[in-house]
């Protein structure tokens, strides 16, 4: 029969504190008596109970405890999200940025083809001929000067694009898509002169390029529509619009309704 | 500078749950929540799963500390980083196990310890709150008798010795009305 310093053997050996040594002579007698094994197990479950039932207790208290916002994985999220919105936001920027410089561009382009530098830049200039240059190497050397109203700056330029061009660009969209030809209209160079420096006409229904063409390359897109035949001038990376009503030298000015411009690229990268 | 004021909090935070502060238990589960649900989020853990593993874990920290086994050699975080990834370890093995020919049998086990659990935390309940707090410090937290005389508020160990006898004995006695001894020996 169990005594009571069993029990309190049991007692200590189930709340672990006893020795090794202790420990394992606790276990010898368990083995030895069917009785005290009975009583250890009975007192077993009662003890892994109140734990289980202490562990379910602080689960609880950590359950209801409030985590702060910061710690929390949707904080995490949100940061992602917000690192995100970040990293779109400055895409976007960057898109914008390089799409109005790419506009820059083209109507610095433009500007530049128009604005060939003068051969013997005067001292104040030489930091902005330089550039330019760099730019119009691929021009003739003996480029004349410069003529005035060629020097618009992109915005003159641009507000120079009267709302009836604007609402033609955006027309022609659709234009894109219409039968394509190679085009056997002829085209003649003619250089620049003093008057005429990047411009274009058609006479006899061919068409004149007034400018420095010859040493680059260009190309004629030409679109047929059931009313009317549309012109395009590819040259560098722009493209220019032609009527072929025109049959008095006009100023070549870049297509800049994005729209057009991005079905002309898809159609020449076809 | 900083870092000496961090190992002196750290110490601080341990020597508190040390010696049973529930307090400090509910700030260091706020300080290191992100960090340790996250270790089981990223190895395809459910927001659940990684509550629950850091929950046990944190106890696991407690009891340690309570009973006086753990002599910290690392970081409180460390460690309990460490025992997150074993109790994770575990709990995949376990999900694998029961995704084969194992599915039955632990599920019976569970069944009767949980009813039994069930059961035996009934009576406990039956008990006055001292009674529930000094058996639970003493098999759960493992507190000496001094330390549950200190926060019981008990005048000596003598004091805290005797009552633990008859709340313990009284918890025995109910049990065995719920039970016949049979139950718990099938």
């Amino acid at each position: 029969m169990a005594t009571e310093r069993d029990f309190e053997l049991l007692d200590d050996y189930l709340s672990n504190r006893l020795s090794k040594e202790e420990s394992a002579e606790v276990e010898g007698k368990i083995e030895a008596d069917p009785e005290l094994k009975q009583e250890f197990q009975f007192q077993q479950s009662v003890v892994e109970s109140v734990r289980s039932k202490r562990a379910a207790e602080l689960k609880m208290l950590l359950n209801n405890t409030p985590i702060p916002f910061s710690q929390t994985i949707q904080a995490e999220l949100l940061s992602k999200v917000a690192a995100s919105v970040v990293v779109a936001g400055l895409a976007v920027m960057a898109y914008y940025f390089y799409q109005s410089n790419d506009t820059a561009e083209q109507v610095q382009e433009y500007q530049n083809e128009q604005v060939m530098p003068s051969p013997e830049p005067s001292p104040d200039q030489n930091s902005t001929v330089q550039s330019e240059e760099n730019i119009v190497k691929d021009s003739p050397s003996d480029s004349p000067t410069t003529k005035t109203i060629e020097k618009s700056s992109p915005s003159s330029t641009t507000n120079e694009r009267s709302e009836a061009t604007k609402n033609r660009e955006r027309e022609l969209v659709k234009v894109i898509s219409s039968t394509f030809v190679t085009s056997n209209t002829e085209v003649i160079t003619r250089g620049e002169s003093e008057d005429y420096t990047y411009h274009y006409a058609f006479e006899d229904k061919k068409l004149v390029l007034f400018g420095s063409f010859e040493k680059n390359q260009y190309q004629i897109l030409e679109f047929i529509t059931k009313d009317e035949h549309v012109f395009f001038l590819n040259y560098k990376s722009n493209y220019y619009l032609l009527d072929d009503q025109i049959n008095a030298p006009a100023a070549l000015l870049p297509i800049q309704d994005t729209q057009l411009l991005k079905k002309l690229r898809e159609f020449r990268t076809k | 500078m900083v870092y000496r004021t961090s190992l002196k909090k750290e110490q601080e935070i341990f020597e508190r749950i040390c010696k049973g502060d529930e307090k400090a238990l509910e700030q260091l589960y706020k300080k290191y929540y992100r960090m340790m649900t996250k270790m089981v989020i990223t190895n395809s853990g459910t927001e659940d799963e990684a509550r629950d593993i850091y929950q046990d874990a944190l106890i696991v920290f407690w009891q340690k500390s309570t009973s006086g086994k753990l002599f910290l050699t690392s970081k409180i975080s460390t460690y309990i980083y460490s025992i997150c990834q074993n109790l994770w370890r575990k709990e995949l093995d376990r999900k694998k196990r029961l995704s084969h020919e194992e599915k039955d049998i632990p599920v019976i086990i569970n069944t009767d310890i949980k009813e039994r659990n069930r059961i035996i935390g009934e009576c406990l309940d039956k008990l006055d709150e001292t009674c529930r707090k000094i058996l639970m410090y003493y098999y759960f937290e493992e507190m000496s008798m001094q330390e549950i005389a200190d926060k019981l508020g008990f005048a000596n160990t003598d004091t805290t010795k005797t009552k633990k006898y008859k709340c313990k004995k009284k918890l025995d006695e109910l049990v065995k009305t719920l039970y016949s001894e049979r139950d718990f020996l099938d």
